[in-house]
């Protein structure tokens, strides 16, 4: 502790040795620092007070907040709207401040310099300061006036322009959605069109295999059915014999005549020619032409009538369709009943084929539809993404229209509500006696800085070349031993010399404080009464 | 330098003289009497010349003087001989290289109160009971000694150096101190530091320190930063004494100037023109004990 008690005391000790630099250096500090805080151009302040009503003002824009806001953020509140932008560049064009800037960037640093000067105080709840410090004059009091002017007009529309800007935004955004929506609904669509049997629900891959499988099983059982019936026919028709014995006029044989086949044509044929040659015999005799050409046709025609026999007995193994020799006075004709079983028969046959074209049809779409089987989770997953993009997008637009409503809301309710309450106290008045700057204290902040500057330089030049005034600094820097000290005789002419020093020194010092005084009284009782009792004393 | 060393010729004012021409010093007052210097061929014994120191000046200059044993400027030197002694006489036993009762007093810059402490030491080592001191002017450029002390001076070490028909009983001075002689600096010579370089100035070095035991030789010297003499000096002597001047001297300048004497392995430094100072070790308490 003492080793820094003793360097303290060398480090004044040297600073008190360079005394006179101290006082030279600050008297140029001074110099300099004085003149320039007179040099100064006097600053002017016009303030207006209004009375605001907070409530109205905060009102939409706390909407819902329940909270009370602090002085600090009403006053925020208070300079934000009353300095926006649009409404600063307003009082820079009612002031005619604009015609100071040529370009953007000149625009941009006065509206951004203005924003900052001019200040807004808070004064009670509802109460506030408007005040505008400048060098000049009558700019103050324009600035502060055209303040006023902007509440007067009521234009704290700013957030009025928001809102619109918000509705704008928020319109088009909805259109995009809108776009979007369309699109993800085609999509969706589409590809339901495109995998319709694959899709999950109703209809779904599983229940159109099961219908395949069920219709290949039917078939194929109609298949069996229809077989079975056919077998059953042609059992029939085997013991159903194929031509049957009548009387040549019965009515069967006409009857039978007609399901014969072309056997029957010409049994009927012969019968017809039968029936006229006994019709022409009891006109004529037997030598007539026509009863003699009648019987000629008979003829032939009972003779191809046998031949056709002989035909129809030849190729077929069977003797169904052999009539065989006929009982005299009988025919053989065909039996319906075996012409229709075989009808039949040939029909079952006919149901069957197109059974087994169904079946093999049916068959087809079954390995079909099994190929597809794998698409099936596939297509699944592909729905549920279109799926959830599709929602994804309702949603997002769902939601733009909520804000869209409640933004119009919103402004509904602004323009529907009052305006804010607003009343002049004090108007702006031409400022008479500057405000600033506060020059006494800037003399006494210079005066305290150069007697720093001073001490500071004395200091540097103590360390930057260091002398020694004690044994102990001796040894401290030196590891040669120290003899002693030898104390210094001071004669009295020295002593005389010393102290005038001192009285010297002293009264340049005093002559700074006096200076320093000197001006702040000036300032106090202000420079031109100052000059105006000088030359008053000069006159006189 | 062959006339040094016989027993016949003494040079130091000791009580062997057989000339009828002056008395040892031993009062005060009156002038300086002149020694018969240029004696004749066939004397046998030549006496070195006797001055009368100015005590009055001294005392007023505030130095050490016969009469003010207690003053604090005495005190202050009686702790600052004390080292100084007691190495000079302990080595001159074991080292041969440098006599060691060979002192040199200098500073970085004039001014600083070489002579001022050369003289104060001397006179506080010839109040010593067992030791003699010669003091002798370096500073050949300047010689202060004579002015400081109140006496007349003439030839010196650099006559004595320069030119062989001279010897020490023809410059060294008795003084009325009985333990104090001094030798000044001499004509002022264009080659001082080259003679004070040469093997004669080794020599005679040597024969001063070594002839008597009890002897302490104390140079006064130019400033270190303003000749070429200190660091000669240096080569010859065992001890240094470097003024630090309070307040004035920087480190830079004694950084410098004990570089230029780093010849001689025995540095002290001494602060000298100290002013009081808070928490700095005064003496002057202890002073205070004796009155």
């Amino acid at each position: 502790m003492n080793d820094v008690f003793v360097q303290i005391v060398s480090y004044i000790g040297g600073i008190w040795r360079r005394r006179w630099y101290v006082l030279a250096v600050a008297w140029i500090v001074c110099g300099a620092g004085w003149t320039a805080v007179a040099s100064l151009p006097d600053r002017y302040e016009s303030s207006a007070r209004i009375y605001v009503d907070m409530d109205t003002m905060l009102g939409p824009l706390m909407k819902g907040i329940a909270v009370e806001m602090n002085l600090f953020q009403q006053i925020d509140i208070m300079r934000r709207t009353l300095l926006s932008r649009p409404n600063v560049e307003k009082i820079i064009l009612m002031t005619d401040l604009d015609l100071t800037v040529k370009s953007d960037e000149d625009k941009e640093r006065l509206i951004d310099e203005m924003s900052g000067k001019i200040s807004v105080k808070q004064q009670g709840r509802n109460l506030f300061q408007i005040s505008y410090e400048d060098v000049e004059r009558g700019l103050t009091k324009r600035v502060v006036q055209a303040v006023m002017q902007i509440f007067v007009e009521g234009n704290l529309g700013a957030s009025r322009k928001d809102m619109e800007t918000t509705r704008r935004f928020l319109e088009g955004q909805i259109r995009s959605y809108e776009r979007q929506l369309v699109e993800a609904e085609t999509r969706l669509a589409k590809f339901k069109r495109q995998n319709m049997g694959l899709l999950p629900g109703e209809g779904n891959y599983y229940e159109h295999m099961q219908e395949m499988r069920r219709r290949q099983a039917e078939t194929e059982a109609q298949i069996s059915e229809g077989t079975m019936i056919r077998d059953e026919l042609r059992a029939q028709l085997k013991d159903v014999p194929k031509f049957l014995e009548v009387a040549k006029d019965s009515a069967i044989t006409q009857v039978g005549g007609g399901f014969g086949g072309p056997e029957s044509d010409l049994n009927l044929r012969i019968l017809e020619l039968q029936q006229i040659i006994d019709s022409l015999l009891t006109r004529y005799t037997e030598q007539h032409p026509d009863v003699q050409s009648t019987k000629r046709q008979l003829a032939a025609l009972q003779k191809q009538l046998e031949e056709e026999n002989a035909m129809a007995a030849g190729p077929e193994g069977d003797n169904v369709d052999e009539p065989g020799p006929a009982a005299p006075g009988k025919t053989m004709v065909s039996n319906p009943v075996y012409e229709q079983i075989k009808l039949q028969l040939v029909q079952q046959e006919g149901v069957i084929a197109a059974l087994k074209n169904r079946g093999e049809q049916a068959r087809k779409a079954v390995e079909k539809w099994a190929g597809m089987a794998k698409l099936v989770p596939q297509v699944e997953a592909q729905l549920a993404q279109l799926n959830r993009d599709y929602q994804i997008v309702k949603k997002g637009y769902e939601e733009i229209r909520q804000r869209q409503e409640s933004a119009k809301l919103a402004s509904d309710l602004e323009t529907k509500a009052q305006k804010v309450q607003f009343r002049i106290i004090d108007p702006p008045k031409l400022p008479v006696k500057p405000s600033g700057p506060n020059r006494p204290l800037m003399f006494a902040v210079v005066l305290l800085a150069g007697l720093a500057a001073g001490i500071a330089f004395s200091f540097l030049l103590s360390q930057v070349n260091t002398t020694f005034s004690s044994i102990q600094r001796l040894r401290a820097t030196f590891t040669l031993p120290v003899l002693g000290r030898i104390s210094a005789i001071i004669s009295a002419r020295e002593k005389r010399q010393s102290v005038r020093e001192l009285i010297g020194f002293s009264l340049v010092g005093i002559f700074l404080l006096l200076a320093c005084g000197g001006l702040i009284g000036i300032e106090i009782v202000g420079a031109n009464n100052v000059l105006g009792t000088i030359k008053d004393l000069g006159i006189t | 330098m062959e006339k040094l060393g016989d027993g016949v010729v003494t040079d130091d004012g000791g009580p062997i003289s057989d000339g009828p021409i002056t008395s040892p010093a031993s009062g005060i007052g009156g002038h300086s009497v002149q020694t018969a210097k240029a004696a004749k061929p066939e004397e046998p014994a030549k006496l070195s010349r006797q001055v009368t120191i100015d005590h009055d000046a001294l005392r007023a200059a505030g130095m050490v003087c016969a009469h003010s044993e207690r003053s604090l400027i005495a005190e202050e030197f009686r702790m600052i001989k004390r080292p100084l002694i007691l190495k000079a006489f302990d080595d001159n036993a074991s080292d041969s290289k440098k006599p060691g009762n060979l002192v040199m007093v200098s500073s970085a810059r004039p001014g600083d109160g070489k002579t001022f402490c050369a003289v104060n030491l001397a006179m506080s080592i010839a109040l010593e009971r067992d030791l003699t001191v010669m003091l002798i002017d370096g500073d050949i450029a300047k010689p202060s000694i004579p002015s400081v002390m109140g006496i007349e001076a003439d030839k010196g070490l650099i006559d004595l150096i320069a030119d062989d028909s001279l010897d020490m009983s023809d410059v060294l001075l008795k003084t009325d101190i009985e333990n104090l002689t001094i030798l000044p600096a001499g004509r002022s010579h264009q080659l001082a530091t080259e003679l004070l370089a040469s093997d004669k100035m080794e020599k005679f070095v040597e024969e001063i320190a070594r002839r008597y035991p009890d002897r302490m030789i104390i140079f006064d010297s130019p400033p270190v930063l303003m000749s070429s003499i200190p660091g000669v000096l240096a080569l010859h002597v065992a001890q240094i004494v470097f003024i630090v001047r309070a307040e004035k001297t920087t480190q830079t300048s004694i950084d410098t100037a004990l570089g230029l004497i780093s010849e001689c392995e025995n540095i002290y430094l001494l602060l000298n023109k100290a002013h009081t100072m808070v928490g700095s070790d005064k003496f002057d308490g202890y002073h205070g004990y004796y009155r």
